[in-house]
Formats: C-alpha cells, sequence, structure tokens
C-alpha cells in the first residue's frame, strides 16, 4: 500500500518539476523574444503556456486522487496542499509569461528597452523562478529563503525601472506608447518575482510544515 | 540428518530388544513346560512303585494331586478330593491314552487366569491308572511374573541405547559437518559423498573462473566509462538513474551520488523531459543542449529486455563546444570570402561595364584601367592568401624542402624588399639582433616574417619605425617585430589571429590588407612549433613576438 502510495508522490514530485521546468522555458522564451525581437520565442511561450495549463489540470488531479485514496496525514498531506497551491502560482507565471510576449510585439524595433534596466529585470526574474524551482527540486531550504530575499532586488528594479520611463517620457511624449507597454512588462516581471516567492514559500511550508511570518 | 540416523539406530535397538526379549521368554516357557512334564512324570513313575491306596495316602500332603484310576474309569483315590464323589475318568484324554499306550499327557486350562493343570496318566502293571497333575504358569502369568525385571532392563537398555545412538550419529556426521564448502575434502571411509565433494570442487573453479571473468570485465568498463570525458549514463524507462559516470557528475554540475534519482531532479532541460517519450517509441533521440556557455549534444539510446521490450535507456552526452565554435568560425569565413572576393569583383564589373557602353571619355580610360588593375591585384592578393592558408591547413606546405634557415637573414631580405612600401609612408624598417638558425622552409619563414613587417608598416604612423629584432633566448631562436603604429586593445589581441578579423573595420580598403595576414602568421608558426606572443599598447605600438621553442 505504502509502496504505491510512495510511487504516486514521486510521480507528483516528478510531475512538479517538469510543470516548474515549462514555467522557466515559457518566462526564457518571452523574455528572449522581448528582447531580441524575435516572434518565434514569443509563439513559443504562447504553446509553452497551453501546456502548463494542461499540467496544472494533471497536478490537480493527480493531487485529489492522491487525497481521496490515501487519505494522507502529516507530511505527506503538507507535500500535496502545497502542491496544489503551488501549481495555481505556477499557472500564474505561465499566463504572465505569455502576457510578456503578447506585449513584446507592439515594443518590437524600438530602441527604448535598451535604455532601460528591463533586461536585468528580466533575468533576476528568471532566476527567482529558476532557484524557487531548484528550491524544490532540491528539497533546499536556505535556497527557498535566498529566494524570498532575492525578491528585494526585483521590486527595487522595477522602481528603477518606472523611474527610467517616466525621465524618457518627460524627454521625449513620441516614446509614450512604448514607455506604458514597457511599463507592464516590468510589472509582470515583478509579479513573476512574487509568485516564485510564493512558490518558494510553499517549498519552505511543505518541508518545515511552518509558514514564514 | 543426525536426528534421522539417530532415530535409525534407536529404532533398531529397540526392535531388537523386543524381539529379544519376545523370543527369550518363549524359548524359557517352552522348556518350562517341559520340566514341568518332566517332573510330572517322574514323580509318577516314584509313587507307581507301591501305588495302592494305602501306600499312597502318605502323599496326601504333597503339592502336587494324585489320583488312582481303574481300568473302568472309577476313581479308586485321591488326595485332593473325596474319590467316591468323583465322577467316572475314563472321557479324561490321559487316561484314555495311558490305557491306550501305557502313559497319557494333557494340559487344562483352569478358570482362574494365569494358570493351567497338566495332568500325567500312567497305566500300572495291575492295569490301574496312576495320574499325577499339577498346577503350572500360562505363558501371561510368566510374562506377569517377569514384567518388572524385563521392564527394569528394557528401560536401562533404552536409556543406553538413546545416548548410544546420540553418540553414535554425531560420530558419523562429524566429518560431514566439518566439511569447507570452500574447500572441501572428506576422508575415504565416506565414499559414498566423493562424487558430490568432486562435484562442489568442480562448481567452484567454475564460479572462480566466472567471478575472475565478470571482475575483469566490469574493471574494463569501469575503466573505460570513467577515463572517457564524455557522460555516459543509464537509466530506467521512467527515467530514474541507474549508473553513471564521472563525465557526466561534470556535465551535471553535482558532487553527490545521483544514482537512483530521477533524471529530472539533476537536469529539468526540455531534451531530458522529452527524449523518454521518445524512447519508450523504440527511437533514438539526440539533441544539442546548450548550458551556459557550452554545447553538448545529447543522445539516448532506448535499452530493450529479452521480450524486445524497451526497459531504459543509454544516455551520451558529448561536449561538442570546440566543434559548435569552429563551425561558427568555418561559417563566419565562408561568408567573409564571399564578401571579399565579391567586393573588388562588382568594382571591375562595374568598371568594364561603363567602358564597354563608352560612358567613360577617351581621357579617363587609363584612370579607369588603373582601378581594374588595383582590383584585380587585390583578388590576386586575396586569392593567394587563402589558397597560402588553404595549404597550411592541409599541414604540409613546403615542409620537404626545410633546412636550416638564419631569422636574421631573412628579415634584411623581408626589410629590403618591404623598403620601398615603407619609404612611401615615411617608416623606418631596421634590423637588429644576431644569428638564429630553425630548421624550416625557407618560403614559409620569408613569408611569416613579411607578414608580421607588412601589417607593422600598413598600421604604422607617419615617420613611425620598424625593428625587427631576432636571436636566442634561452636556448630559444626567436624574430620579434616592434612597431610604433596604432596598438590594438588588449580586448582584441586574442582575436587579431582569425580569419578576416579587423579590429577596424572601416580601415580595411584604405590600408589594403587582406584579413589573413596575421592568420598566416599564426598557422606558419604553430606549424614550425612557434609560440606568438602579442604585447601592445593602443597608440604606442605593438610587439609581436615569435620564439621556436624546440
Amino acid at each position: 500500500m505504502r509502496n504505491k502510495f510512495d510511487r504516486q508522490l514521486e510521480n507528483l514530485n516528478l510531475e512538479l518539476i517538469t510543470m516548474g521546468a515549462l514555467c522557466e522555458d515559457a518566462i526564457s522564451a518571452s523574455v528572449k523574444g522581448l528582447l531580441d525581437d524575435d516572434d518565434s520565442l514569443c509563439r513559443k511561450a504562447a504553446e509553452t503556456e497551453e501546456e502548463i495549463n494542461q499540467k496544472e489540470r494533471d497536478i490537480e488531479a493527480i493531487c485529489m486522487k492522491l487525497l481521496l485514496e490515501q487519505q494522507p496525514v502529516a507530511g505527506d498531506l503538507r507535500v500535496i496542499s502545497s502542491a496544489l497551491k503551488m501549481i495555481s502560482d505556477m499557472e500564474r507565471i505561465g499566463d504572465q509569461a505569455y502576457d510578456i510576449s503578447e506585449i513584446s510585439k507592439f515594443v518590437k524595433n524600438s530602441n527604448v528597452k535598451s535604455r532601460v534596466h528591463i533586461n536585468d529585470m528580466a533575468t533576476a526574474a528568471i532566476k527567482m523562478v529558476t532557484d524557487s524551482v531548484d528550491s524544490f527540486v532540491k528539497k533546499d531550504v536556505e535556497l527557498a529563503r535566498a529566494v524570498m530575499d532575492y525578491d528585494d532586488k526585483v521590486d527595487n528594479l522595477f522602481d528603477c525601472v518606472k523611474d527610467e520611463l517616466v525621465q524618457l517620457i518627460t524627454l521625449d511624449s513620441k516614446n509614450g506608447e512604448f514607455c506604458v507597454d514597457l511599463l507592464m512588462i516590468a510589472k509582470y516581471l515583478e509579479r513573476i518575482g512574487d509568485h516564485a516567492v510564493n512558490i518558494a514559500e510553499w517549498v519552505e511550508y511543505s518541508i518545515t510544515g511552518v509558514h514564514r511570518k | 540428518m543426525t536426528k534421522k540416523i539417530y532415530r535409525g539406530i534407536l529404532l533398531a535397538s529397540i526392535v531388537t530388544l523386543i524381539t529379544c526379549l519376545v523370543f527369550t521368554i518363549g524359548v524359557q516357557y517352552q522348556i518350562y513346560d517341559e520340566s514341568t512334564q518332566k517332573s510330572l512324570k517322574n514323580k509318577a513313575y516314584i509313587i507307581s512303585v507301591e501305588s495302592n491306596t494305602e501306600n499312597l495316602e502318605k502323599y496326601r500332603n504333597i503339592e502336587e494331586r494324585i489320583t488312582l484310576i481303574d481300568q473302568s474309569g472309577k476313581v479308586l483315590y485321591d488326595n485332593k478330593a473325596i474319590s467316591s464323589n468323583m465322577e467316572n475318568h475314563l472321557g479324561r484324554k490321559e487316561v484314555a491314552e495311558a490305557l491306550k499306550n501305557g502313559e497319557g499327557y494333557a494340559v487344562r486350562r483352569s478358570e482362574t487366569l494365569g494358570s493351567k493343570t497338566c495332568y500325567y496318566a500312567l497305566r500300572l502293571d495291575d492295569g490301574n491308572v496312576l495320574r499325577v497333575s499339577g498346577n503350572s504358569f500360562t505363558v501371561w502369568a510368566v510374562i506377569m511374573e517377569l514384567l518388572p525385571p524385563i521392564a527394569a532392563i528394557a528401560i536401562m537398555t533404552f536409556v543406553l541405547a538413546t545416548v548410544l545412538a546420540s553418540v553414535i550419529s554425531k560420530k558419523i556426521l562429524k566429518p560431514i559437518n566439518n566439511i569447507d564448502l570452500n574447500k572441501p575434502e572428506i576422508e575415504e571411509s565416506y565414499e559414498e559423498l566423493t562424487p558430490f565433494i568432486n562435484k562442489i570442487n568442480a562448481q567452484n573453479r567454475k564460479l572462480d573462473r566466472q567471478i575472475a571473468k565478470l571482475t575483469r570485465s566490469r574493471r574494463e568498463f569501469e575503466i573505460i566509462s570513467e577515463n572517457m570525458s564524455e557522460g555516459l549514463l543509464l537509466t530506467d524507462i521512467n527515467g530514474n538513474i541507474i549508473t553513471h559516470n564521472k563525465g557526466t557528475e561534470k556535465f551535471f554540475d553535482v558532487t553527490e551520488n545521483i544514482n537512483g534519482c530521477n533524471i529530472l531532479t539533476v537536469n529539468r532541460s526540455e531534451i531530458f523531459r522529452k527524449i523518454f517519450d521518445d524512447i519508450t517509441e523504440k527511437k533514438h533521440g539526440e539533441e544539442v543542449l546548450c548550458l551556459g556557455r557550452r554545447f553538448y549534444n545529447i543522445t539516448a539510446n532506448p535499452v530493450y529486455d529479452e521480450n524486445n521490450a524497451v526497459c531504459g535507456a543509454v544516455i551520451l552526452i558529448v561536449d561538442i563546444t570546440e566543434k559548435e565554435n569552429r563551425e561558427k568560425l568555418r561559417r563566419e569565413f565562408t561568408a567573409n570570402v564571399s564578401h571579399e572576393l565579391k567586393t573588388p569583383l562588382t568594382s571591375i564589373s562595374g568598371i568594364s561595364d561603363m567602358l564597354m557602353n563608352g560612358l567613360v571619355a577617351p581621357e579617363d580610360i587609363k584612370g579607369f584601367a588603373k582601378d581594374i588593375n588595383k582590383e584585380s591585384a587585390r583578388l590576386i592578393s586575396l586569392v593567394n592568401d587563402i589558397i597560402k592558408l588553404s595549404e597550411l591547413d592541409e599541414g604540409g606546405a613546403d615542409s620537404d624542402d626545410a633546412r636550416q634557415v638564419d631569422l636574421a637573414e631573412v628579415s634584411k631580405e623581408v626589410a629590403e624588399r618591404l623598403a620601398p612600401v615603407a619609404d612611401k609612408k615615411g617608416v623606418v624598417i631596421k634590423t637588429e639582433g644576431g644569428k638564429a638558425e630553425i630548421t624550416a622552409g625557407e618560403s614559409l619563414v620569408f613569408e611569416m616574417i613579411y607578414n608580421l613587417c607588412d601589417n607593422a608598416v600598413k598600421y604604422n604612423k607617419e615617420n613611425g619605425s620598424v625593428t625587427v629584432m631576432t636571436g636566442v633566448k634561452d636556448g630559444a631562436p626567436f624574430v620579434s617585430v616592434k612597431d610604433t603604429g596604432i596598438g590594438i586593445a588588449s580586448e582584441y589581441t586574442d582575436r587579431i589571429f582569425e580569419r578576416f578579423y579587423r579590429v577596424d573595420k572601416s580601415r580595411s580598403k584604405e590600408s589594403g590588407g587582406t584579413g589573413l595576414g596575421l592568420s598566416i602568421v599564426k598557422h606558419i608558426a604553430m606549424s614550425l612549433g612557434g609560440e606568438i606572443t602579442v604585447d601592445s599598447t593602443p597608440g604606442v605600438g605593438t610587439n609581436i613576438t615569435v620564439v621556436f621553442k624546440n
């Protein structure tokens, strides 16, 4: 009995890793598409988003089945319930990656993006997603906490980008539309960072059983 | 086995014991019976000597019963009963026999269990019959009588048999129990076991051979897999790693043991997520994975079990960064070559077009012809450089006529050759230093120094100077070309030897170089075993040194 349960838990773990990896793919594709003006990468982000949605439903089904059939307790219950929460954050990351790829069509061939710190922000957001998935894979509480602390950096970068965009608009109002689009992208990246923090928090909860204050 | 032998011995002893007792009792009873009969007979004979009623009276108190019977069967006397009350005894078996044969014997069971009465009848001379009878024990009575001693004997024997059986069985089995199964040997008395021992010995030898063979092949595999720089790993159908080699650890950048982990926990790149779909469909999977700045070629092959079903995968990870970079260089080279060849050709074609259509005034023809000449000279030098390079790529250029060449002499020759060009730019070429001999093809060395000096002149300032220094330092001959030119920024020094690479792309036309000069220098230096060092300060000058270590 326990054997079967262990196998199911292992399967859940692998599915979560896969979903995390899909999120990484989606966000790196959309960011790369944005920075390199590459339409095919934007399309890839859209496809990956579809896949992420499908994965969310799959994992949900696995969790429900586990809860009903095995009636888990203690650590197992924590793992499954945090998996349920984690996938909704991952799904949001996928959505936002897709949104970024949608907007990047409008800021194509504009030199505005090279004049703000959007690249650094994207790198930081990707790093957060990668680290949060890594902390889940390795069950590493330290890494999860590092992700939570790293969020400040993304927030600061967001403020920095915002100021830069405001300055650009005052300098030349023709850039206005691009700047607003870029601000939205920056906001999405900031939200992605928040979701990565959420994932890290669920990782910590599933290991320690304590929510961070 | 001990128990079985023990039980066997015990059973045999008990059966023997019981059989012995039964026969002994039987034989003894027979002897007892006979002796009873004999004693009755003896007594009858003794009594018969004086066998009249009065004489018999004195036997009244003896144990045996004495009866005197006449020929008609009437009892004349009985010492235990009143004779007149007794019935006719003619029907009794012993009496009838005595009357007929002279003596008779009969046994009759009495009512009481365990005893019987024996009768002996003797015909006397007067025709009367004298009968003597006595009580005797039956078999059961004898047995009952003998039971206590028999039981005592039986118990004693039983105990003795138990102890002996145990000791004997242990003793028999001791050599068998003490056999060392790794090196079985047995006493000769156990010849029944010899086939087993021989078989075990043969099996042991076979096992030893097989283990040695397996160890050797495992060791071979380990040596191969551990010493290869490629990563090799074996997984089951679900992607759980069964075994892996050192190369894999380097590739995944892990230090802990990853056997038993799922491959996705180690690396969750798309390729590892998709590869098992191919594997389950019995397909071979191959993909290039980019990790950081390095490229890896990942090849996965399905592993089949005896039922031809896929049971796992062998994954080979090869670092192809070098190859990938070379490919990139080659692609760039091809693109550059086409571009460099096209530029002069376009000019020539354009000018000749104008000439052909008579669009050029006769006095300008000379000027255009000069342009054509210049461009074709450029093309020729470019093609020459490319041919030179491809010869060097082939590796065997001019190495046949290798002989002692003095670098100083060649330098002087080069300086003379370049003097007119240098004069035009107002650059002075000086040669310094002494003799430095190397073994090489002279034309190669000339080419190398020529290219170095040519560059030094081309990228020099007005009234600058080029110094060619030759000599031997620490036993290694060297040549160095120092200029007072524009210099190269440190971030470009690695790239200047690439084909068609130019630090300042806008100057290519002006300086007239092909972009292949330093590439040729590098190739020649490499083929002669030389080492190139670049020491340059932008705005001050460059010093390129080639040292021939061997």
